[in-house]
């Protein structure tokens, strides 16, 4: 693990050799949550809620989901996926080393960049619109919360890998990678909290991992999971079961494999 | 120290590759230092390096130094064996000047050096490499071809390199493999290779004044000719005689006797004309 922190420290090194990006990251992170709460703000008008969210139950759910997105996202499929088509997964194949590991690891560079950058703002907007929230955390529930947020990050990072490992397969990677971005967008409850979506949606969300990465995370933290425990056993169940088809499309992929480029 | 030779095409950089563990056979089996590459035991991959040609395993915008650390956390080299391993590495190469550049603002040859030590600091027992010359000035290919001598004569690390350049491989390879198509066509030294192919010499003749060309074909195969230089391709057994014909009929201001080229017999080889 010591060589991925070691790649985790170098990415974080690169960060700031383009010192300019960090100023962009800091508006991307202001814009999100202010935009998605200016528009439910306005939906909500005069009522005091809807579907169970009042303007301060949107404050934070979009505020938790902008951090959840540094603690559990990061999308690296790309990166895997140009390795692979441009025969730089080469090196990882002659070391005791993970190309997809390495992809995975430099991804938390700028995340970790960002979410410093959006604590601020992130604090600022908290204080203004909805330091009024009630927040009731036990000691199980923060534990369950970090085991949640463990299990969301390797369930998006497993998916992130299987989408990048597709590239053995496809020319290329990032039109997958577009439409799982949809379809975790919507069905993982990061574009509105899923119980306000169609009954249908929150029907095949149940079906589908994209649910356990962000959504239930958020909630537990916002304190609206009835049966934690449940929760998290199936967030467990989908890392196994994607880890498994992990390590059996990465054996396949490699069989194909070609060794491209000189 | 061994050369592995072929045309474009002839299997030499996929060969490398499944000895080195990337690719899979098809059919077959491979056996490097006791192991099977496409198993990519971390005992193996502790004991081999490859350096393929422009494939780079530095980090391009920070300084050669950090992916040396990296590498150090990689192969869990020891610090005290790293340290000396470097800055043997670094004295071989000269390259105390450049460790704390950033990759993207050194120039090619300076990358290719920063390359080998990053290959070589687990001192591997087997290197790999695929063109570890190409596109490098005359200089640094020398340089180059130097270091790989000393760290085979020193660390008895074998080398396996593929080249466009005949001169790294007559340079440096005591043994050479000759492959086309996949098929193994020679396994052996250059001297062996020069005297199964090359059974023919060269006569490189200065006339003191232009010979016309036809009149010269008549005497042997004109290889080379530029007017007042000429040069003969001849067989063994006759190349004195021809030189002495030669001395006789024109006024020649030198004559210079030369073995085949490790290059030429390649190309004639490869030409289909045996």
């Amino acid at each position: 693990m010591k060589k991925y922190f070691k790649v985790f420290l170098l990415s974080l090194s690169t960060q700031f050799q383009y010192r300019s990006n960090l100023v962009m990251w800091l508006i991307v992170a202001f814009l999100e949550p202010v935009v998605m709460v200016m528009v439910w703000s306005s939906i909500l008008g005069d009522r005091p809620e809807i579907g169970g969210y009042g303007r301060s139950d949107f404050v934070l759910y979009y505020l938790s989901t902008t951090v959840a997105w540094y603690f559990v996202g990061g999308v690296f499929s790309g990166r895997v996926g140009q390795a692979i088509k441009q025969g730089e997964i080469n090196k990882s194949l002659i070391k005791p080393y993970s190309v997809v590991m390495e992809a995975m690891a430099g991804e938390q560079a700028w995340k970790v960049v960002s979410l410093a950058l959006s604590l601020p703002v992130v604090a600022l907007l908290w204080h203004l619109f909805g330091a009024d929230y009630n927040l009731q955390m036990t000691w199980f529930l923060a534990l369950a919360l970090l085991v949640s947020i463990i299990f969301g990050a390797s369930i998006f990072a497993l998916i992130e890998a299987l989408i990048g490992i597709t590239a053995f397969w496809f020319v290329e990677v990032w039109p997958i990678g577009e439409v799982i971005g949809v379809l975790r967008n919507l069905f993982g409850g990061i574009l509105a909290p899923l119980t306000l979506l169609p009954l249908y949606i929150q029907r095949i969300a149940v079906y589908l991992p994209f649910k356990y990465i962000f959504y239930t995370p958020v909630n537990l933290f916002m304190g609206r999971v009835e049966n934690p425990l449940r929760e998290i056993g199936i967030q467990g169940l989908y890392v196994g079961v994607l880890y498994i088809f992990y390590k059996y499309l990465w054996k396949q992929g490699l069989r194909r494999y070609e060794g491209i480029g000189g | 120290m061994v050369g592995f030779l072929g045309p474009n095409g002839a299997g030499k950089t996929t060969t490398l590759k499944m000895m080195a563990g990337i690719l899979y056979p098809t059919s077959g089996t491979a056996q490097v230092l006791g192991y099977t590459p496409s198993e990519r035991k971390r005992g193996f991959q502790q004991k081999i390096s490859m350096v393929m040609g422009q494939k780079n395993q530095l980090w391009w915008d920070l300084p050669a130094t950090e992916a040396y650390e990296l590498n150090k956390e990689i192969y869990g080299i020891p610090t005290p064996e790293f340290k000396e391993t470097l800055s043997e590495l670094i004295a071989l190469l000269s390259v105390e000047d450049i460790l704390q550049t950033p990759v993207r603002k050194l120039s090619l040859g300076q990358r290719m050096k920063c390359e080998l030590i990053a290959s070589l600091l687990h001192r591997p027992k087997v290197l790999f490499l695929d063109e570890p010359t190409i596109g490098l000035d005359l200089m640094t290919q020398k340089k180059v071809r130097e270091f790989l001598r000393e760290i085979n004569r020193k660390t008895k690390t074998t080398v396996i390199l593929t080249s466009h350049y005949m001169e790294d491989v007559e340079a440096i390879c005591d043994r050479v493999i000759m492959i086309d198509k996949g098929q193994k066509l020679y396994d052996g030294s250059i001297k062996g290779l020069i005297a199964k192919y090359g059974n023919e010499k060269y006569l490189q003749i200065d006339f003191d004044s232009p010979v016309d060309r036809q009149e010269l074909e008549e005497i042997g195969r004109v290889v080379e000719y530029e007017g007042v230089r000429a040069t003969f391709a001849v067989s063994r057994k006759d190349h004195t005689a021809l030189a002495a014909k030669i001395l006789t009929k024109y006024k020649v201001d030198n004559l210079d006797i030369q073995e085949v080229k490790l290059e030429d017999i390649i190309l004639k080889h490869f030409s289909g004309q045996k």
